[in-house]
């Protein structure tokens, strides 16, 4: 059990560790790869400073709308694709399959020319990133919803309306609620490459600036900080997950007879 | 009093799902009989005779082909809560509690959250789970779990009930256990019961008539009332009566017939 818990922390030091050693023997040039000993003093300078905080509140905030903008999206229209006809679903289950091949950042420039510079292309990317897995994972989540869960509701007297809310929905939340950790892990990538290109500020933006100044050490910070965020909001939505499905057999684990 | 069912000449055909439809299999052959107000009608025959599908039809699962199914006069159309099914997966709504699974109904038929409650913890204590209104399915063992659809199913004071064999996925000692209950709550309300069982005991013991059907495309083969007393204890089982119909049944269902 303990192993369990400091395993992950032991795999991450001996990575950093090999990495401080191959800049150590000269494998790796010093300059463009900072080993560790540099990169930490960087990343705490950069948290003192104030930088840090305001590059990541700011791809936080647009996250947070993006994701929340994708969701009320998503989910809703996930649903509605089991009532729809089979030709009206069939049409845009092909067109949310024709989008999601394209990768979000693809979006960019019809973004910028859209929404001008700011925060609003790189929230019209972030949905972009997210909003394709939350529908499908919501309307699959639904359609398997056995018939007779909906046969049961109807006899004992459910409307149309009260068999979705209360027995589609929740039935399908553990599927959707998979589809919206999948669209969070999107819509973090996808912000970061928005910011690349597309604004003036945030964690994305942060790289190629630092980079400009041969401040290789802090453009690896920024990336340490995005993938600890990455890794913060995965653990973030299994919690919650538990949280939101307390049916679940899994997550309380006390079965009997 | 209500709950008279009135089946004439019910047949209905498995058909492929094609723009010209063929014939798969026959199941029901002409069924015309009626079942009384507060009449158990026990359903027994071959498995794969097509009883499931019969009670889908009388609950309106599925659509009729031919025939006619009145209830109090009324052809039968949708499902509704005048006729309630209750089979051996249940259908327990996994992400309501034991209360809420049973105010679910009450909550269709428009009766008030106060009142809903407490009808449902009435209905909870009668099935003696008054002490789990706030457990989730997964939580009870599967008896439990029979009683609460039970529940559920008698809240809603049915026309109606279809039972599609109860207590099938039960061991014998809760199967016995649950038939008595049953007689126990049917004393007080008994709703006209369609109750299919390949269990022959069960069915002499529950029912007041029993119908046995033949092979598919299941026809009536003979109609039997039940030669006990009303009240019924669990010592009728041993009566010569009991055991003849019992031995009678057996033979019309042995595949030398």
């Amino acid at each position: 059990m303990a192993l369990r818990i400091i395993g992950p922390w032991i795999l991450a030091l001996v990575l950093l560790g090999l990495w401080e050693a191959a800049v150590f023997i000269g494998m790796i040039n010093k300059i463009l790869l900072p080993p560790p000993s540099d990169v930490f003093p960087a990343w705490i300078d950069m948290l003192l400073s104030g930088e840090l905080l305001r590059d990541v509140s700011a791809s936080v905030k647009r996250v947070s709308i993006g994701f929340s903008v994708a969701v009320a999206i998503g989910v809703p229209l996930g649903v509605l694709l089991n009532i729809f006809t089979k030709t009206i679903t069939d049409s845009v289950l092909g067109l949310v399959n024709f989008f999601r091949a394209i990768a979000p950042i693809a979006w960019i420039t019809i973004a910028i020319y859209l929404f001008g510079l700011g925060d609003k292309p790189a929230v019209f990317i972030v949905i972009i990133g997210a909003i394709f897995p939350i529908i499908l994972n919501t309307y699959e989540g639904v359609s398997r919803v056995p018939v007779s869960y909906v046969n049961t509701a109807r006899s004992l007297g459910a409307s149309h309306w009260i068999i979705i809310i209360s027995v589609l929905y929740p039935a399908a939340l553990p599927q959707i609620m998979t589809g919206l950790r999948i669209g969070l892990g999107l819509a973090w990538t996808s912000i970061i490459a928005a910011e690349l290109v597309g604004s003036q500020s945030g964690l994305g933006y942060m790289i190629p600036t630092y980079a400009l100044y041969l401040e290789y050490d802090n453009v690896l910070a920024e990336m340490m900080t995005i993938g600890l965020i990455g890794l913060a909001m995965n653990t973030a939505s299994y919690w919650a997950e538990k949280r939101l499905i307390p049916w679940s057999a899994k997550t309380m684990g006390t079965q009997q007879g | 009093m209500t709950g008279k069912l009135e089946v004439t000449n019910l047949s209905y055909t498995f058909l492929t799902n094609s723009a010209r439809p063929r014939v798969i299999s026959c199941v029901l052959n002409d069924l015309t009989f009626e079942v009384n107000p507060g009449e158990v009608l026990g359903i027994i025959g071959p498995s794969g005779c097509g009883k499931t599908t019969f009670l889908n039809l009388i609950a309106a699962f599925i659509p009729k082909q031919e025939g006619e199914i009145l209830l109090d006069g009324i052809p039968v159309q949708k499902p509704n809560s005048q006729r309630v099914m209750i089979s051996q997966e249940q259908n327990l709504f996994l992400w309501m509690r034991a209360l809420d699974n049973i105010a679910f109904g009450l909550k269709a038929k428009g009766v008030r959250k106060k009142e809903r409650y407490a009808i449902a913890q009435d209905y909870l204590n009668m099935v003696g789970l008054g002490a789990w209104a706030e457990q989730y399915p997964h939580q009870l063992s599967g008896g439990m779990k029979q009683r609460l659809a039970l529940a559920r199913a008698l809240a809603v004071e049915p026309a109606v009930m279809l039972m599609d064999e109860p207590f099938g996925a039960l061991d014998a000692q809760s199967r016995k256990t649950l038939q008595d209950e049953l007689l126990r709550l049917w004393s007080s309300t008994k709703p006209t019961t369609l109750l299919v069982t390949h269990d022959i005991e069960e069915a002499i013991y529950l029912s007041d008539r029993v119908m046995v059907l033949s092979h598919r495309p299941a026809a009536i083969r003979e109609m039997i009332s039940v030669p006990l007393p009303d009240h019924r204890t669990y010592g009728d089982r041993r009566t010569p009566e009991f055991l003849d119909l019992k031995a009678h049944i057996e033979d019309m269902l042995s595949p030398r017939q």
